[in-house]
């Protein structure tokens, strides 16, 4: 018996029960940065559908050249060179980068094994069978990977790999069986009494974008919902498999 | 197209994207956060997302020049909501911003055109507080403190003043 996922989790509120012009302003508030992170997380929770994320794409279309009016500033001459290492763009671009710099970095932020599960991501996408979704992390610094499983099994269903940049990108390893038209839909488990927050459906429907903002160690849960995702926007059905955000290094 | 160059693993075209926009991005970063590593920390992980995914952005859901502010500004806002910034030992210096009218600036850009007009319809104790909230990151309970005002007051400000906003820009597209 599977348990469901935090049973009886307090229920957000909806805002103004979606009335479209509130949500077009919480989506500008959003984009604003006035939202408290547990406004944000109630806003996202509750409209998990692209109305809002087009809403908040025009609002920072709209609100963006505010930040012109801020004076500029040089940044450090260390953000292009992390730059330049992160990118792996040292050859490219040779005249402007010491390449003795280069070669003095610690063998820790050599990405070569994950350039191999790139590869292998690769074949994956062209295969159809890998989503993305973008979770923005609180804490940027390494690759993280979970594999998601069947509870008390060793065979991962999903692999999720979040880079330093908070991009996700779930994997899925052996086809998910989601009876009836039903659909897996993937959360991140909150500390209580936060409810889960969903980071979008497991089917191959392409780019979700997500503007979640979810922590490193992030536990990692799949669900099997009605069509169509959680008609709650928290789960509803039995958790299928789970998984933790680890250092994948 | 800086951007769909990118998209290909051209390091020059980023190195010239980095060229263009690393310091506004880089200063917007900094009056959130008020911390150089921080606002270093924002600035990178943009970037980096920017060069990851630059294939799959789409021009139709805006403009790559606004795409890239926001993700700077969610990461520095992120960033400065963790560590507290009122709490912070590393200050950077507070250079106030001698320009009368930094709003003005927004008519550098032609983008910026439009909400600079719809701005100043917008009741200049209202606009304020949009620029406040959008410009240092604040949440309206923080813009609350700053000016002085309740809540309820700063939210409905706040709120009427994206309204007027969206009017206007709304009809400027038309």
């Amino acid at each position: 018996m599977i348990p469901p996922i935090i049973p009886d989790g307090p229920r957000l509120t909806p805002p103004d029960e979606g009335v479209p012009d509130d949500l077009d302003l919480l989506a500008a508030e959003y984009v604003l940065g006035s939202l408290t992170e547990q406004e944000e997380r109630a806003l996202l929770v509750n409209f998990p559908g692209p109305e809002l994320q087009a809403r908040i794409a025009v609002w920072e279309e709209r609100l963006a050249p505010l930040g012109e009016t801020v004076p500029a500033a040089s940044p450090p001459p260390q953000l292009w060179q992390r730059l330049v290492l992160a990118t792996g763009i040292g050859a490219q671009i040779r005249p402007t980068v010491d390449a003795r710099l280069l070669r003095s970095q610690t063998p820790a932020s050599n990405p070569a094994p994950f350039w191999r599960f790139t590869t292998a991501a690769a074949t994956m996408i062209a295969a159809g069978l890998a989503m993305f979704i973008l979770v923005p992390s609180a804490q940027v610094s390494e690759p993280l990977l979970a594999a998601l499983s069947p509870s008390g099994a060793q065979q991962a269903a999903f692999i999720v790999r979040v880079d330093g940049t908070g991009l996700g990108t779930v994997f899925a390893l052996t086809p998910p069986e989601a009876p009836g038209g039903r659909a897996l839909q993937l959360w991140a488990l909150m500390d209580a009494p936060k409810p889960p927050v969903s980071l979008g459906l497991l089917d191959a429907k392409g780019t979700v974008r997500l503007r979640v903002r979810s922590a490193a160690g992030t536990r990692l849960a799949v669900t099997l919902e009605p069509a169509g995702g959680s008609p709650t926007g928290k789960p509803t059905g039995p958790v299928i498999y789970t998984g933790s955000l680890t250092s994948g290094a | 197209m800086l951007l769909a160059q990118c998209a290909t693993a051209d390091g020059a075209a980023f190195r010239k994207l980095y060229e263009q926009q690393a310091s506004t991005l880089y200063g917007v970063a900094l009056r959130i956060t008020r911390q150089p590593a921080l606002a270093s920390d924002a600035v990178h992980d943009a970037l980096l997302q920017v060069w990851r995914n630059a294939a799959r952005f789409d021009p139709a859901r805006g403009s790559a020049k606004a795409w890239l502010m926001s993700l700077v500004r969610y990461r520095a806002m992120d960033a400065a909501r963790r560590t507290g910034r009122e709490v912070t030992g590393v200050e950077v210096d507070e250079r106030p911003d001698t320009d009368p009218d930094p709003l003005a600036r927004l008519l550098a850009t032609r983008e910026g055109h439009g909400l600079h007009r719809c701005l100043q319809e917008v009741p200049e104790d209202r606009r304020r507080l949009v620029v406040l909230a959008f410009v240092d990151g604040l949440t309206h309970a923080e813009v609350s403190a700053r000016v002085g005002q309740p809540l309820g007051t700063v939210k409905s400000s706040i709120r009427r003043a994206l309204q007027a906003l969206r009017l206007c820009l709304t009809e400027d597209v038309k």
